[in-house]
């Protein structure tokens, strides 16, 4: 066997695995490209309703489940239960029903197209017409002072006085599903005027798998293209920065996301060099290394702009025009290092 | 970027309440912006401001939407954050 096609055998073996649960999970897909989730009546969780929540926290920048939309009502809860609003992502949905399962509470979900709260906010899918719309089907508005607690987080999308002119009593709740069941027992609904956004480390740890998984299939691509000419390193590299990335995110020096990406990279690049040094690595792997790190770190940083909850439009546009060139040099001039070095 | 008309705001509190990151604040019968570069123009104190009086253009900071709407002109359909494709590959 040549070189060549061992390395594409590897990167099968790679492939292959994630490829097929991919497809298998596709195929669990039913009823209109919802998943049938057994926890919204049975308010019980099955082994298979676990594996896809952890699929869709591996793969949590693919919408690859949604929720069938609609009024869901949690231990047969009757409708002097509290009324709770969210979208129809899966992992959403699994992650609030957990939190409220042995509550009566129902649950109106909102299609979104398996979008996040924020992000369907922010696009226009999880809207006041949304709502009134469901609540409409589900004859929610035949009786009066109907009451409802949004996500905080729809705000930027749900037009609350279109609500009161429907005859709905809106309430914003909680930012966080871990809040609600203390927001339910306080007996009290109010505004939640006291919620905030916290990208702790928390929700950043959240975030750095299914950023290292993005970036993995990435790499991997980079990997079969190039003929696995650079080694396994630039995927260690790759994975590496993107778990530590965003955990490390507050402490590594910089103002804004990509010079902490450039941060990061350029201490990244002199450690493989000392290495490469101490262990008298080869020139070539050493240099295509040491350009790869920088420009993959400032890749994973302006991409994490997107997973943030604090970056702003002006801000990351005026880094995506300073960094990004930077980025696209780097990448250039591996291809130089590839073939002449 | 954010402004509040100051003519017309009515001081009532909604922009305080709906704000995710707790940047809008009522003092002197006025709503204001505490610190504009914390501000993700998320756009819900607009949205719900009943006097009508915030101004705020809603946009997305990712990566991907500036790629797909400021470099390549691709207009977004509102599948998620400014990415269309059929993958429906979402940040945020």
């Amino acid at each position: 066997m040549t070189g060549s096609s061992s390395l594409y055998v590897q990167a099968i073996i790679l492939y292959l695995p994630l490829a097929v649960f991919w497809i298998y999970f596709r195929q669990l897909r039913k009823h209109d490209g919802h998943v049938t989730v057994g926890f919204l009546s049975e308010t019980r969780f099955s082994f298979m309703e676990y594996l896809r929540a952890m699929f869709s926290w591996c793969f949590l920048f693919f919408r690859i489940y949604s929720v069938r939309p609609g009024l869901y009502r949690l231990n047969q809860a009757d409708d002097s239960a509290p009324l709770l609003v969210t979208c129809n992502n899966y992992l959403t949905v699994f992650l609030l029903v957990r939190r409220v399962a042995y509550r009566k509470v129902r649950l109106m979900i909102v299609d979104t197209g398996g979008i996040n709260v924020w992000c369907s906010a922010g696009k226009g899918r999880f809207s006041a017409e949304a709502i009134i719309e469901i609540s409409q089907q589900e004859g929610l508005l035949e009786g009066k002072g109907l009451e409802m607690v949004l996500p905080k987080l729809a705000l930027s999308g749900v037009r609350l006085i279109d609500l009161k002119k429907a005859g709905i009593r809106p309430i914003i709740g909680p930012v966080y599903a871990a809040d609600v069941p203390e927001y339910l027992d306080s007996g009290d609904l109010k505004n939640r005027k006291e919620d905030h956004v916290v990208f702790g480390l928390r929700a950043r740890a959240f975030t750095a798998f299914p950023t290292a998984v993005q970036f993995f299939y990435y790499v991997l691509g980079f990997y079969v293209i190039t003929l696995g000419y650079a080694g396994i390193s630039p995927v260690l590299i790759t994975i590496g920065l993107a778990l530590s990335y965003p955990i490390l995110f507050p402490w590594i020096p910089g103002r804004q996301f990509a010079d902490r990406g450039l941060v990061m990279g350029i201490a990244v690049s002199l450690i493989i060099l000392a290495v490469s040094l101490t262990a008298g690595r080869d020139l070539q792997r050493t240099v295509f290394d040491v350009l790869f790190a920088p420009a993959t770190a400032v890749f994973i940083a302006l991409s994490f702009t997107g997973v943030s909850p604090i970056s702003n439009y002006d801000n990351v546009r005026k880094e995506t025009a300073r960094f990004l060139p930077v980025v696209v040099v780097l990448y250039i001039l591996l291809i130089p290092v590839m073939i002449f070095l | 970027m954010i402004t509040v008309d100051q003519k017309k705001c009515t001081g009532c509190g909604q922009c305080e309440i709906v704000c995710p990151h707790g940047i809008m604040k009522v003092s002197d019968g006025t709503a204001f912006v505490l610190d504009d570069d914390r501000c993700v123009t998320c756009g819900a104190c607009g949205l719900n401001c009943p006097a009508d009086a915030i101004l705020v253009k809603q946009q997305t900071g990712c990566l991907v939407t500036i790629i797909k709407e400021d470099i390549l002109k691709m207009k977004c359909d509102g599948q998620s954050c400014g990415n269309s494709n059929s993958d429906g590959q979402a940040c945020g």
